[in-house]
């Protein structure tokens, strides 16, 4: 992973999308690692019964698309300080979606650095299932970020 | 002439109300099943290797950004769910952050969270929700209530590590 120095973001800039179809199995692996046992996200005929054409995304799992969207961007030297997400829209098993950003704001305050972005999650057909904003603490070139070891 | 309101000033006393707090530890194998599950892509070196972690500005693995409530979760009982696998019929032990509302549907309205400092193996967790904000509207097909919950995760030292604000819309 590289650095994103601050002094090179700026305003309108679009972050790498990052795209994925989640399987069958991750949604199980979801699931049972959130002691989550809504049957929407692994029973197909419960998930017709419920009116969805397939198994069901985790509304937070979709926010994941988003939180690591900005992860791969920011790498290991940069730290997401700020989410905000609403699920709008559903997504299933084995649907590609896409994590997007933008940059909307780039600011420093109290000698720290920071971005904002717009954020969503898309699918194929440009329908958007999940939108936000974004807030990431990026290092400059003389000075890294700080991160409270307390 | 004024329309008739939904939030009386008997229901806008819930504002402040605050939940029990809860403490659980985190543990490595915790955050690690966590991560695992929900990585898409590439693993971040941050919440999986150590060595790695070590040298970032981080000083060491964190926790995964959304994993915040993941210590404090178990499996219901069957015997407590409804058909649709959701918990049905659990007896609220403590008293409910959500006022008695005449409004029967609830639609997630959105997820804000806020790091102040990272979550890591071997801290011991704090949970602590408080009503924060009740507002209404006028939608087209009558009011909406927005009920804004605060939740802040404190860590050992009692310092606030992360603060998730979430919002359901009552109509």
């Amino acid at each position: 992973m590289s650095t994103v120095y601050w002094e090179d973001v700026s305003e309108g800039q679009e972050i790498p999308s990052k795209s994925i179809a989640i399987g069958a199995a991750q949604l199980f692996q979801v699931s049972a690692a959130t002691c989550n046992t809504h049957r929407i996200h692994f029973d197909t005929l419960w998930a017709q019964h419920e009116g969805y054409e397939e198994r069901v995304i985790h509304g937070p799992l979709q926010g994941e698309i988003l939180v690591q969207t900005l992860e791969s961007w920011i790498g290991t030297t940069g730290w997401l300080r700020k989410i905000n997400y609403s699920n709008r829209r559903y997504a299933v098993v084995d649907e590609n979606l896409t994590g997007k950003g933008r940059v909307t704001h780039v600011y420093q305050d109290n000698g720290q650095s920071f971005a904002d972005l717009e954020i969503w999650v898309e699918k194929d057909s440009g329908e958007v299932t999940v939108p936000g904003t974004a807030t990431v603490e990026l290092p400059t070139r003389e000075r890294a970020i700080q991160v409270p070891k307390d | 002439m004024p329309e008739p309101k939904v939030l009386t000033d008997e229901l806008m006393a819930w504002v402040g109300r605050e939940s029990a707090p809860k403490t659980a530890q985190v543990t490595e194998r915790d955050l690690r099943r966590f991560a695992t599950a929900h990585t898409l892509w590439e693993p971040n070196p941050l919440h999986f290797d150590k060595d790695a972690a070590a040298k970032t500005p981080f000083g060491g693995t964190i926790a995964p950004f959304l994993s915040y409530g993941n210590s404090f979760s178990e499996f219901p009982h069957v015997s407590v769910l409804g058909g649709d696998g959701h918990s049905r019929k659990v007896a609220p032990k403590q008293p409910t952050l959500t006022p008695p509302l005449p409004l029967p549907r609830a639609m997630a309205g959105g997820t804000e969270v806020e790091y102040i400092r990272p979550i890591r193996a071997g801290d011991t967790i704090t949970q602590q929700s408080k009503l924060v904000e009740l507002t209404e509207k006028l939608g087209k097909s009558g009011p909406l209530v927005f009920v804004t919950t605060a939740t802040t995760y404190s860590n050992q030292n009692g310092n606030p590590a992360v603060i998730v604000k979430m919002t359901l819309i009552y109509r």
